[in-house]
């Protein structure tokens, strides 16, 4: 009975896990609702929370004292707003009213303004106050809590917005910008004539570099043929085979200028070679060659950036290094593969038959 | 190995519920790595995305999500940055990359930002470290996770969020209370400046100005913009007073010489020191002491008696030659301030008005001008500036510079009778 019981509640924790960020994420900003009826505005509208991260945070000083000023900034610029008073910057002296919370320390806010505003610049500015003596406690809380204020502010704004159409309006001119949507920092569109032609370019030498890795995979099988199982070795060889002798299909059409469907041939051709990988027995044998290929086809790529590289007399240093890089990387999964097979850890029927068949290639 | 079968049954369960958690991540298994994404957002709500992705060597074609459609100018680039041929379905971009090891996406977009009042909201999902470089002059309002980098891109600010469901709010067109401060002092400044170009004295008006500045200087904008307008309302004022001061100057000046030539000269001594007076008050600025002294001199001008003896009669022909002296001197003083003489007033004679030369010769007039002249046109051709006030509902202040402007471009010129002031449309405007 004890052990369902732990079943069945460690069951209803994975299965409310997943919960877990949604609910998060339906936090409300505490106690500092404006309470106008216009809090919400749907998904995405609330930080990640409390500020309970545990600890000290990983938070970038730097990144804290931006958040605040914003925050502080913000507080004066509607505080200006709101009360069409002098909003300089001051850290405020004590000259405020309390509004019978015994707490409020800020500059005064005049007794006519909006009780819900006013109650909502005061909460704001304590809630600013807590922050900065949360500084030395923990620095990512202090700044989750100046994140609340933006809430309680933009809050108070929508109200102020409700309330005072025509005052909104007068602040929203924007201002002046050059390349105002966008477009004037764009690049010209490439026309259709030089899509057409670069594609075809493009086309001809992905041909070439698959070839060249298809024929760099031979060499591959070669190396680790003695490693596989034999319907397997047959299995890779042929994928090999049937890949490399689609590849000169296609390319007899485009040295005949014929690039009609070349690229979905090309890419079934992959997707096939992957496919027939698929079918090898061994998975970690069809993943070895399928990584060895994907390997050998950045090699390629390398190796033709590096070539056109020199070809203008510039330094080549970095594609050597990540060639050497990448040819390491295919030893290494060869070595692998060659260790955990040497462990007995094969996955063929086991009874050594296997071992000793030759794979039947298939001839043209 | 200690359990039953129902508990193996509830241990099955959790391992499954605990790996389906897991199907998102598998899913997220592409043909390509996400590697850097920025957005720049411009005041119109556009954003400019940028989206840098890894792509396989090995494929001739990859399907990749992008954020935001519909999406305009999009252009996808490999690492040589050739642009490649693509086609879309709603968020997916099939592109054709024949083995390209990077892909660039970059396309301008609407649909990410939406907009309340002067707050703009960004909303995006991505899967990336994300970088969001707000429009010039936007003022960060709210996001939804503390940011791992935030500062200054040229001239926008720009913040840098973890991937995820990813929200920025920020404003636009906050009140600027320093720049506008700065235009009221400007303004003020060239007010004040174009008054005192025709000659009057505005001390007190260049004293708030300079209180105006002093504020501006120690970061107070608020009042210093305040200060400023009351300048400007201070310079309208003491100008309003100036005329008024001229006028009644020129009314003292009138009921003195009237009494002269009556041979009234009995008090007409004081009249004349008091006109006197006023004469100074008026060229040092001090209008209000102005009015005081031409009245005064207008009362005394108004009670002054003939002499009853015959010495006394000479006495009042030596008076009355100075005070014509005086008079003389004082009018000279005063029509080097004047605008040129006008035309006499004959309210007997008919002025009609030539309304299509006034306006063919001044096309830029405002619209409440050319209503002035026209109601002057229907009164022959002239009208107290009370009854263009009355007839306007228009403040003394406002009505003042409109008729400093008609005057100014010498469609009408102003003269006062009594303590009136008369505004006729020029003769040149007359058919």
């Amino acid at each position: 009975m004890k052990t369902k019981l732990l079943a069945l509640a460690l069951l209803l924790v994975l299965l409310s896990a997943p919960l877990a960020q949604v609910v998060y994420a339906e936090e409300p900003t505490g106690g500092d609702d404006a309470g106008d009826g216009t809090d919400g505005d749907g998904a995405g509208d609330d930080t990640n929370g409390d500020g309970d991260d545990g600890g000290n945070g990983n938070i970038d000083p730097f990144v804290y004292q931006q958040i605040k000023e914003d925050t502080e900034a913000r507080w004066w610029n509607l505080y200006y707003l709101y009360t069409g008073q002098q909003g300089d910057g001051d850290d405020g002296d004590g000259d405020g009213d309390d509004g019978g919370t015994g707490e409020y320390d800020g500059p005064e806010i005049p007794e006519d303004l909006d009780p819900e505003l006013r109650n909502q610049l005061m909460n704001a500015w304590m809630e600013m106050k807590q922050a900065a003596e949360m500084e030395g406690e923990n620095l990512q809380t202090a700044a989750q809590q100046h994140l609340r204020v933006m809430k309680i502010l933009r809050n108070t704004w929508r109200k102020y917005q409700k309330d005072n159409p025509d005052i909104v309006d007068d602040t929203t001119e924007p201002p002046d910008e050059t390349g105002d949507g966008g477009e004037d920092d764009l690049p010209p569109d490439p026309t259709e004539a030089e899509l057409t032609d670069i594609q075809e370019q493009l086309v001809k030498r992905f041909q070439e570099r698959f070839r060249e890795s298809v024929t760099a995979m031979f060499q591959f099988y070669n190396d680790v043929e003695g490693d596989l199982d034999p319907d397997d070795a047959m299995k890779a060889y042929n994928a090999l085979y049937h890949t490399e002798k689609k590849l000169l299909q296609i390319q007899e059409r485009i040295y005949a200028g014929d690039f009609e469907g070349t690229i979905d041939d090309l890419e079934e051709a992959g997707s096939d070679l992957d496919d027939e990988y698929g079918d090898m027995d061994d998975p970690q044998s069809a993943q070895l060659f399928r990584t060895a290929t994907k390997l050998q086809a950045k090699i390629e790529k390398m190796i033709e950036k590096k070539e056109r590289k020199e070809a203008q007399g510039e330094d080549t240093s970095g594609e050597d290094d990540l060639i050497n890089q990448l040819r390491g990387n295919v030893d290494k999964a060869k070595n692998d593969h060659k260790e955990n097979k040497g462990k007995g850890n094969d996955n063929s029927n086991g009874n050594g038959k296997d071992k000793e068949k030759k794979p039947k290639k298939e001839k043209d | 190995m200690f359990m039953g079968p129902m508990g193996r049954t509830f241990f099955f369960i959790a391992f499954l519920s605990l790996s389906l958690s897991t199907i998102p991540l598998s899913w997220a298994q592409e043909d390509y790595t996400p590697v850097s994404l920025t957005f720049t957002l411009y005041s119109d709500g556009t954003a400019r995305t940028e989206y840098l992705v890894a792509s396989d060597a090995l494929q001739a074609r990859i399907e990749v999500e992008i954020f935001g459609p519909p999406y305009n100018h999009l252009v996808i680039r490999d690492d040589e940055g050739n642009p490649l041929v693509y086609s879309t379905e709603e968020a997916n971009v099939t592109v054709d990359s024949l083995g390209a090891l990077e892909l660039t996406f970059t396309y301008l977009t609407m649909s990410l930002t939406t907009k309340e009042g002067i707050v703009w909201t960004f909303n995006v999902s991505t899967p990336v470290s994300t970088r969001i470089k707000l429009p010039e002059g936007a003022a960060i309002f709210d996001m939804s996770d503390i940011p791992t980098d935030i500062g200054v891109d040229g001239s926008r600010q720009y913040i840098v969020l973890e991937p995820g469901d990813l929200s920025v709010y920020y404003m636009i067109g906050l009140p600027d209370v320093e720049r506008e401060a700065q235009e009221a002092l400007t303004e003020a400044e060239s007010h004040i400046g174009d008054l005192e170009s025709m000659g009057y004295v505005l001390t007190e008006a260049r004293s708030i100005l300079s209180q105006a500045q002093g504020l501006y200087d120690s970061d107070q904008y608020v009042e210093s913009k305040n200060r400023a307008e009351l300048a400007v309302k201070t310079a309208d004022e003491t100008v309003e007073d100036a005329v008024n001061a001229y006028g009644d100057i020129g009314r003292a000046s009138e009921a003195v010489s009237r009494a002269s030539s009556d041979g009234r000269t009995d008090g007409l001594a004081e009249a004349q020191s008091s006109l006197e007076a006023a004469s100074t008050y008026y060229s040092e600025g001090n209008y209000a002491e102005a009015r005081t002294y031409a009245l005064q001199a207008y009362q005394q001008a108004a009670t002054a008696v003939a002499p009853k003896s015959n010495s006394l009669l000479y006495a009042g022909i030596l008076l009355l030659a100075g005070l014509g002296g005086g008079g003389y001197y004082y009018m000279q003083r005063i029509k080097a301030k004047e605008p040129p003489s006008g035309v006499p007033v004959d309210s007997s004679q008919a002025r009609e008005v030539n309304l299509d030369l006034i306006f063919w010769h001044h096309q830029d007039l405002r619209l409440e001008d050319k209503e002035v002249i026209r109601f002057l046109a229907g009164s022959n051709g002239e009208a107290f500036a009370s009854e263009i006030r009355d007839r306007f509902e228009i403040p003394r202040s406002s009505a003042w510079r409109l008729i400093r402007r008609l005057v100014n471009n010498e469609i009408v010129e102003e003269r006062k009778i009594g303590n009136q002031s008369l505004v006729r449309v020029r003769d040149k405007y007359l058919k």
